[in-house]
């Protein structure tokens, strides 16, 4: 029995895993050295990741620029490359694990992975996000075959787009869960920090497991706002709207009241006060690089070709356009929040903190909806446009684009979504507090 | 930076290229045409066309023609035809013939234009050719299929809860030993 802890190579049958009495602590050289390749890969997987939500992005305006001449346009040959790289990661640790789980392999046991469909035992983040994975790469072909029959201008919202989307949320979600289980795990053996309270989250910040968090929630925001790009202002040349009775809300301003519930769980989640900030500012730095490296993708790989644009290419605006800018004082608030009130939710229990999840989500939703209204810049520059303008033509459609929501009598929704959204955000936030495996 | 994320689009427009406007006179596969100052003769492999396979076109000079042209095949779709124009330019040939392969990528109505360029001008012809689209599933079956990811993450969503459910259970069950032996107080929840 000596031999497994030293020896990865040595089988010893026994009925089952429980059998075998845990040869390790919490704390044991082998669960640290599992914790660290896992984080590893993790963030290989994270910097394989950002670079696939450019070359979403990248797409998107290639089809509203470019068109659509084949399936394998460069924006796709990136893509879909990261999505395989990423699934065969999440594969190959799946194997690897559930090779090492049968070997009796110490720190890869019950307490370390989770069993999936009877034979495989992993870590759920790699599998959740490896199952995201594969209904990318299912999505393609059966998106490919849409696009043959419909043509180029799908809008965002047809069957095998959702399908990869879907995809996509589910991968990022599996992401979420990656680096939260190794931040839990690590929990156990993490040295005393300083004293002082600010450097000591500020340092506990930037460890590789809640940045990691931190990133993989960025990248899912940006996922989900192009799932509801449909919804967005300005995306498919109309501003989207709801109606009801004789009021047109800005359909934009109803989906950034459910921003704030990835905030929340990451929070309440880690205990750490500034990652929701931190999540907003690296939102703000995702987006500034992807309108340079969009534009760059575009007239670099279509322009410089000499591929033709399309000449409708004025009635679209970049899909990044429409990613909120002022996430990160959302998060702000939040994190203020969440400060403020710690001594209060501990005093009262698991009530209290789920009325300050829900409270400190409302006040983030309702505030996106008092800062954040692109229709206000789009608009301003119209009426710029319009002063220097003499073409009839020209002068007309401008005029049309702009867009003036009913925008008062969205709040009550605003307030209602926020709320959802907080109670969403806390139940995350306690299914990534508990996954250690 | 919707300001910003306007005017990088509002630039573009600058570099447009103008569309693909279809030149030269129809030439029916096989027969001899003129395109500008050339005589060819213009042959498809095939004469119905889909989305999934490729084509060939081929060109043969009927005059004397230099041994310095090229050929260059467009796909540009016909109004309708929710597509962009593909160029195509010749990988194979000889003085004489010169062949591309050409791919249809949406069904609908295409015109397939030849483009001899020669060493003096170009020479034009033109095809239409209406390409079969794969046989299109109801809609409701590719939604199931496309929503299909869902069930996957509700029965996540379920085992999540259940595994939660399971530990609060063993917490209280730990806290409730803990307090008949000592009075330390375990915190439970978040």
């Amino acid at each position: 029995m000596e031999n497994i802890q030293n020896n990865t190579a040595a089988f010893v049958p026994a009925v089952s895993t429980k059998d075998v009495p845990r040869a390790e602590a919490n704390n044991s050289r082998a669960v640290q050295r599992i914790s660290n390749y896992r984080l590893a890969v993790g963030w290989f997987m994270n910097v394989v990741w950002i670079v696939s939500l450019f070359a979403l992005d990248w797409d998107a305006q290639w089809h509203i620029n470019v068109g659509r001449d084949g399936f394998w346009t460069p924006p796709h040959l990136v893509f879909y490359s990261t999505v395989a790289i990423c699934g065969v990661l999440c594969l190959g640790v799946t194997l690897l694990e559930t090779l090492l789980y049968y070997r009796r392999y110490p720190g890869i046991n019950d307490e370390a992975t989770t069993p999936c469909l009877f034979i495989f035992h992993g870590p759920i983040g790699f599998m959740l996000a490896g199952f995201g994975m594969l209904i990318m790469l299912s999505s393609a072909p059966l998106d490919d075959y849409w696009h043959r029959i419909f043509g180029i201008d799908l809008e965002i919202w047809t069957p095998f787009h959702v399908m990869l989307l879907l995809g996509i949320s589910i991968a990022n979600l599996g992401m979420l869960y990656l680096f939260a289980s190794e931040m839990n795990r690590r929990k156990a053996w993490a040295k005393p920090g300083p004293t002082n309270l600010l450097l000591a989250n500020l340092r506990d910040l930037v460890r590789p497991a809640t940045l990691g968090l931190a990133v993989a929630g960025m990248a899912m925001y940006t996922r989900l706002w192009f799932l509801f790009a449909e919804t967005s202002f300005g995306i498919s040349g109309k501003p989207g709207t709801l109606t009801l009775g004789t009021y047109k809300l800005s359909a934009y301003s109803l989906v950034l009241a459910g921003v704030p519930f990835l905030l929340v769980a990451l929070v309440y989640a880690t205990g750490r006060p500034g990652i929701a900030t931190l999540t907003g500012l690296l939102l703000l730095v995702f987006r500034f690089f992807d309108v340079i490296l969009v534009n760059l993708g575009i007239q670099s790989l279509a322009v410089g070709q000499g591929i033709s644009l399309r000449s409708e290419v004025n009635d679209n605006l970049g899909i990044f356009t429409t990613y909120p800018v002022y996430t990160f004082a959302a998060g702000l608030l939040i994190d203020i929040v969440y400060l403020l009130t710690r001594r209060w939710r501990s005093a009262g229990g698991g009530w209290h903190t789920l009325l300050v999840g829900v409270g400190s989500s409302l006040g983030a939703g309702v505030l996106l909806f008092l800062i954040e209204r692109p229709w206000e810049t789009f608009n301003n520059t119209i009426n710029e446009l319009l002063k220097t303008n003499s073409n009839p033509l020209l002068t007309s459609f401008l005029k049309n684009s702009m867009f003036y929501p009913a925008y008062w009598q969205a709040l009550p929704l605003v307030i209602v979504i926020a709320m959802l959204a907080g109670v969403v955000g806390m139940g995350l936030a306690t299914s990534l507090r508990y996954t250690e495996r | 930076m919707s300001l910003l994320g306007l005017m990088v689009f509002l630039a573009i427009p600058g570099t447009v290229l103008a569309q693909t406007t279809v030149r030269g006179s129809e030439c029916k596969p096989g027969a001899e045409c003129t395109a500008g100052n050339y005589r060819v003769k213009l042959t498809l492999n095939q004469t119905s066309f889909n989305t999934t396979d490729d084509y060939f076109v081929t060109v043969d000079q009927l005059d004397s023609l230099s041994s310095d042209w090229r050929l260059e095949v467009d796909v540009i779709p016909s109004r309708g035809t929710s597509a962009t124009t593909v160029k195509y330019t010749d990988d194979n040939g000889d003085r004489v013939r010169r062949q591309t392969k050409i791919h249809f990528p949406i069904g609908g109505s295409w015109t397939i234009q030849v483009i001899i360029q020669g060493q003096v001008n170009n020479g034009y012809l033109r095809l239409p050719a209406t390409v079969e689209a794969p046989p299109k599933l109801p809609d409701w079956l590719a939604w199931v299929i496309g929503l299909s990811p869902l069930i996957g993450l509700i029965g996540f969503a379920i085992g999540q809860w259940r595994f939660i459910v399971w530990r609060k259970r063993a917490a209280l069950l730990v806290q409730a030993e803990s307090e008949s032996s000592s009075s330390i107080k375990i915190p439970l929840n978040l």
